[in-house]
């Protein structure tokens, strides 16, 4: 490999590093995100507000994971020539790339979190549209009555 | 070199590719939980938005309600002024049939007001249960008293057919009222038909609740031989407001829904197990628990709660009795 070769390749896992260090940073955004969605399934804030948030973390996601992903190719073709280098070339770009990995799992495992707790404000929220579809399958169940029209309310109003 | 130490640049050269190549499958992997994630806040999103449109209905229905009772309450004492100059006046004209017609009029449709303004204050007020040990004949037995008069005039016989003990701990007299106005409506609905009977009917069961868990209820019935409910109207005829009658305020069952949801009960309605004159009538089915359930003090009594409750799905106990 060529020391142009190396260089990329060390810039590209600079830039990887960066992404990946801004993804974690957007970690400590997510107990905010969570209480926005609370605030929304309690009426208290607009959902378009809690939407925006949700949207705007998401896109900020969106953003840093496509930019770690942006160089795969050419990584990859950088790393296929990596049997060449010498061992102080390699580790030029081990500390780097061990790094990002390491945040990577980081990631993942506030990616499980964040998961858990959106399961959980799901089933809140689908607890209340449950009992409404039981009521409905419900009544279902019973079949048409076959009367021609509404007639039944109370006598007294 | 040495083919050992030829070799073992060689491994690590390996290893390290691999660790290079690792990078790919961690951020793929890192990919696909977003993706994950982005599914389960599109469909999170969704679900809120249909939970926030139910509480958006129920806030508007409780406002609704709370003003209509400050209308109604205002209209209480001119209604209670016309309705005892009519019974002065119908004193004073008790020699003239004309006159006399139009002051039975007078009265009539200030008694009438004056339900429809009960009607109002009473769905609109905080419902507090005084819950004591009762069972589901005393509750039969001091609707049917109530409603006695109606069913005379009527012509209509009720039977009452328990099956199990149905104690419970509820309170007696606002589940009167409730069974009470079911079976008005029964004897309405039936009004002009060849076959008219009315049946309480009552049974322990184990229901499962909105919880997941079961429990025990005792399960009031009122089945009639009326045309019954139809399907597109049985969702709604438990809220507020809703009516089909040109003189109804749409109040009756909600206030029926308001004294089970008091007691932490459900409502249900569907068709009568009985067939009369090829059809089958309606039933209404109140589900109380064995005691009721302790609502926190604000949520239990308040309109607005109750409307939510409501709203967000008047729990059926059919398609989970057992």
């Amino acid at each position: 490999m060529t020391s142009g070769g190396i260089m990329r390749l060390r810039e590209i896992a600079a830039r990887r590093l960066a992404s990946a260090r801004a993804m974690r940073s957007l970690v400590a955004e997510q107990p905010g995100m969570l209480a926005a969605i609370d605030a929304a399934a309690r009426g208290e804030l607009p959902q378009a507000e809690a939407d925006a948030i949700l949207d705007s973390h998401l896109a900020a996601r969106d953003a840093c994971i496509a930019s770690m992903r942006s160089f795969d190719d050419e990584w990859r073709a950088l790393a296929a020539g990596s049997r060449d280098w010498t061992p102080a070339e390699a580790d030029s770009v081990r500390g780097v790339v061990q790094e990002v990995l390491e945040l990577l799992v980081e990631l993942e495992r506030a990616d499980e979190r964040l998961a858990a707790e959106l399961a959980a404000r799901r089933r809140d929220a689908g607890a209340e549209i449950a009992r409404g579809d039981q009521g409905r399958a419900a009544h279902r169940a019973y079949g048409a009555s076959g009367a021609a029209s509404p007639r039944f309310t109370d006598r007294r109003g | 070199m040495s083919a050992v130490g030829h070799h073992a640049p060689h491994a690590e050269h390996a290893d390290f590719a691999e660790f290079i190549r690792s990078f790919g499958e961690a951020t793929a992997r890192l990919q696909e939980t977003h993706v994950a994630l982005q599914a389960q806040v599109e469909r999170l999103q969704a679900e809120l938005a249909e939970a926030n449109e139910r509480l958006r209905r129920s806030r508007s229905l409780a406002a609704l309600g709370e003003m209509a009772a400050g209308i109604a309450h205002e209209i209480r004492n001119p209604l209670g002024a016309i309705a005892l100059h009519a019974e002065l006046l119908a004193e004073d004209v008790a020699d003239r049939a004309d006159a006399a017609s139009s002051v039975d009029r007078i009265r009539r449709a200030a008694t009438r007001l004056d339900r429809i303004v009960g009607d109002v204050l009473s769905f609109a007020r905080d419902t507090r249960v005084h819950a004591v040990p009762t069972s589901a004949r005393e509750i039969f037995e001091l609707a049917l008293a109530d409603c006695e008069g109606v069913l005379e005039q009527e012509g209509i016989a009720a039977d009452i057919a328990i099956d199990g003990a149905c104690a419970l701990v509820a309170d007696p007299a606002l589940m009167a009222q409730a069974v009470s106005n079911l079976v008005r409506n029964a004897a309405e609905a039936m009004r002009g038909r060849a076959t008219r009977a009315i049946t309480l009917s009552a049974r322990d069961a184990r229901l499962r609740t909105a919880d997941g868990a079961r429990r025990g209820f005792v399960v009031l019935a009122v089945e009639d031989t009326g045309p019954g409910i139809p399907a597109e109207a049985r969702e709604r005829i438990f809220n507020p407001f809703f009516t089909t009658r040109e003189e109804g305020t749409g109040l009756g069952l909600a206030i029926v829904h308001r004294i089970v949801d008091a007691h932490g009960g459900m409502t249900a309605c569907g068709e009568s197990s009985r067939e009369t004159d090829g059809r089958r009538g309606a039933r209404l089915e109140l589900s109380l628990p064995l005691e009721p359930v302790a609502l926190a003090a604000a949520d239990g009594v308040s309109l607005g709660e109750a409307v939510r409750r409501r709203i967000a799905g008047n729990t059926d106990v059919h398609a989970t009795a057992g």
